[in-house]
């Protein structure tokens, strides 16, 4: 059930759940970098406090609102710093198989977009419902988008 | 093949690290510890030395997250540097979070003018302003909340609506300028109609509770927020008609959009935050804290 978020229970309804799930979406986004994922990740959160009247029970969950404003934070930054990665390897602590390697890599291949609905679909488990909310398009505009690029990553699978 | 893809996608999990995660939890914590004090101490109506002492103590507990996290930076050089500006960064930091009637609001809009005389482009100007809005927004939003008397909300009202009228101005000038590109400017406009939309529901919230208060009633506040909420209400209206009526992404029951979606850029508009947060507190960018 969705609730008012309020200064009692942010770290409980928002953060506790989620932050495993955000902190992997903002992986994603920044190119697995696991320091600068961190930081980003970090922001979000209080960006969400800080937006917290935003988030209208009736309207959205909180998965789907948390979402909304960690995209458009994602957006923002990207566009208005000119961020540049660093090289953060070093600081990275996640041990990496084969198999993650190379999903990456087919990831990486894609362009932001369709990489977003894949990740959102597939690796955040969202449903077509929530990520149409979330990217404000209508769900049969979504399935067709997820779709496609779905059939974009099966072909770079193929080439290898 | 699908199936082995999408095995492979949905074992693309990463693991925050636990100390990572406590430090977030703590520091989060924090914010929200300080915020609520922030509040409590507006809502006693402390003084102002003791404003400035709640402010200090924001400050260095922002700072002192920071120092630990990024130890490996020069501190030496730092605290030397800091000593001598600290005393004017307190005052500025502080004043960011101020709301009308506080002590150091007339330093946050100070600091706000400066802030707009370095943006260079019609583009950015426009931007600029519509954080403001965004800051004037959430300024009331925290007045309403704190039940603030009827004067103090009467001038956020003023202020939010000047705000906007800047923000559209500056949009129109963006639009006359040739060197804007579209799709920013898109955006930009975008985030104004977000925010009016807010700013709509906020006037019929704070209809609703001034209109319960007596004392308020047929008052200088309830007219304002009348004709500020008419002005709104016609903005929006009038917002969702000419440019969108092609957009396949305007109309979220439509099905006619199933082929075209690749058209959008990123569709990233309409959202209930458009999280800018550049022009807002200097806490909540990443870049603010680094």
């Amino acid at each position: 059930m969705n609730k008012i978020i309020n200064k009692q229970n942010f770290v409980d309804e928002v953060f506790e759940p989620y932050h495993k799930e955000l902190y992997n979406f903002v992986m994603s986004r920044t190119g697995y970098k696991v320091h600068l994922a961190e930081d980003i990740t970090q922001d979000i959160f209080l960006k969400l406090w800080k937006s917290r009247k935003s988030y209208d029970k009736n309207k959205a969950s909180i998965r789907t609102w948390m979402y909304q404003i960690a995209r458009n934070y994602l957006i923002d930054i990207f566009r208005k710093k000119k961020l540049e990665f660093v090289d953060d390897a070093k600081g990275s602590t996640e041990l990496k198989t084969e198999d993650k390697i190379f999903v990456e890599n087919m990831l990486q291949k894609l362009n932001d977009r369709d990489r977003e609905l894949v990740q959102l679909r597939y690796i955040q488990d969202l449903s077509i419902k929530e990520i149409a909310q979330i990217i404000d398009k209508n769900e049969s505009a979504t399935k067709v988008a997820i779709h496609r690029a779905i059939k974009k990553l099966r072909k770079i699978y193929r080439n290898g | 093949m699908d199936n082995e893809i999408i095995e492979n996608l949905k074992n693309l999990k990463f693991k925050p690290r636990e100390k990572w995660v406590s430090e977030t939890r703590d520091y989060l914590e924090n914010s929200i510890k300080i915020d609520a004090e922030k509040l409590n101490a507006e809502n006693s109506n402390v003084t102002e030395s003791e404003n400035l002492r709640i402010s200090e103590r924001v400050f260095k507990l922002s700072n002192l997250f920071n120092m630990f996290k990024k130890a490996k930076f020069a501190l030496t050089a730092l605290v030397a540097v800091g000593a001598v500006i600290v005393g004017g960064v307190v005052t500025v930091s502080a004043a960011n979070a101020a709301v009308p009637g506080d002590t150091l609001y007339g330093v946050d809009r100070s600091v706000e003018g400066i802030q707009r005389s370095l943006k260079l482009n019609p583009l950015a100007k426009a931007e600029y302003e519509v954080d403001l809005m965004e800051e004037r927004a959430l300024e009331l939003s925290e007045l309403e909340e704190s039940d603030a008397e009827s004067e103090l909300i009467e001038e956020a009202v003023g202020d939010l609506e000047e705000q906007e009228e800047s923000a559209k101005e500056r949009i129109r000038d963006a639009e006359d300028n040739e060197t804007s590109e579209d799709g920013e400017l898109e955006r930009v406009r975008e985030r104004l109609e977000t925010h009016q939309e807010e700013a709509l529901k906020l006037m019929q919230k704070l209809q609703e509770k001034y209109a319960e208060k007596e004392e308020h009633k047929n008052g200088e506040l309830d007219e304002k927020i009348q004709k500020y909420k008419k002005g709104l209400e016609e903005d929006t209206s009038n917002g969702e008609k000419p440019e969108d009526a092609g957009n396949e992404d305007s109309g979220s029951g439509s099905e006619s959009s199933g082929g075209n979606e690749d058209s959008g850029s990123d569709g990233e508009s309409g959202n209930p935050d458009t999280g800018s947060g550049s022009g807002g507190s200097g806490t909540d960018g990443m870049m603010g804290r680094n």
